[in-house]
């Protein structure tokens, strides 16, 4: 986990970006930000690095597969 | 069923509270148990039906493996070794009648790949439920970050730090499965 290593305050509010950047739900604008911050920041690299392979194992279960497990975790016990 | 032979002779004392924990079990979880093994055994539901049996049976020779938490996590997972094992069974026996439901599993090629994507289905039923739903939507949805909020009725900003998160999740619950991505 490398979350504990801010080079910048920034870094904060970049990293939770991370995680909507990989998936593709980031928005244009802020991609653009998350693009210019990378560019000049290792940590914030190293921590995209450590997510960017999730997408492509997320794409290992097929989509309707994961409704189902969204429909039945609604039913897990407490 | 051969296992049944072992589970009777744990001695007539605990038959009673035996049957009532499978008949509680069966109550509770065989129908969701049933959805999943169907999901598992590509849509044969006789040999899903041979996968609860069985999963049940296991929790009532090994009791207390559930004692003290929810069974249903348990209960799956052992219903997805159980898939794995049958899998694994029926691919060394490559011309055995009825192959049908095999042929449609993903990559039958590669047996890895179809028991490392289970792997990957068990590790999203591990997160938290709305860890999963912001995947479901951003990823699987496709739905940007102001959609997906609308979708979920949080702020986008909790769409975009929960998706962070879901994937720190999802990477360890990936990393305990021996999967590292």
């Amino acid at each position: 986990m490398t979350m504990s290593g801010y080079s910048s305050p920034e870094c904060k509010e970049i990293r939770q970006l991370l995680g909507v950047y990989v998936v593709g739900a980031i928005d244009p604008a802020e991609r653009a930000i998350v693009d210019e911050h990378l560019g000049q920041c290792q940590l914030c690299r190293d921590e995209l690095a450590g997510l960017a392979g999730l997408p492509a194992m997320l794409s290992r279960v097929p989509a309707a597969d994961v409704e189902w497990l969204d429909s039945a975790g609604t039913e897990l016990p407490a | 069923m051969a296992g049944l032979g072992s589970a009777g002779a744990r001695g007539s004392g605990r038959i009673s509270s035996d049957e009532e924990l499978v008949r509680a079990l069966y109550a509770e979880h065989a129908a969701p148990l049933l959805r999943y093994a169907v999901h598992l055994m590509n849509g044969d539901r006789q040999r899903a039906e041979d996968i609860v049996q069985e999963t049940l049976l296991r929790a009532w020779q090994h009791p207390e493996a559930i004692a003290d938490r929810p069974a249903r996590p348990w209960l799956f997972a052992v219903a997805r070794n159980l898939a794995i094992d049958s899998y694994r069974a029926r691919k060394a026996r490559p011309h055995e009648v009825g192959e049908a439901a095999l042929e449609m599993l993903p990559s039958t090629d590669d047996p890895e790949r179809a028991l490392e994507s289970w792997a990957v289905a068990d590790a999203l039923s591990a997160l938290r439920p709305d860890h999963r739903r912001v995947l479901l939507e951003t990823y699987y949805r496709g739905k940007s970050v102001a959609d997906a909020a609308l979708s979920l009725g949080v702020p986008a900003g909790t769409v975009k730090s929960l998706t962070f998160y879901a994937l720190r999740a999802l990477r360890l619950a990936l990393e305990e499965r021996g999967l590292a991505p």
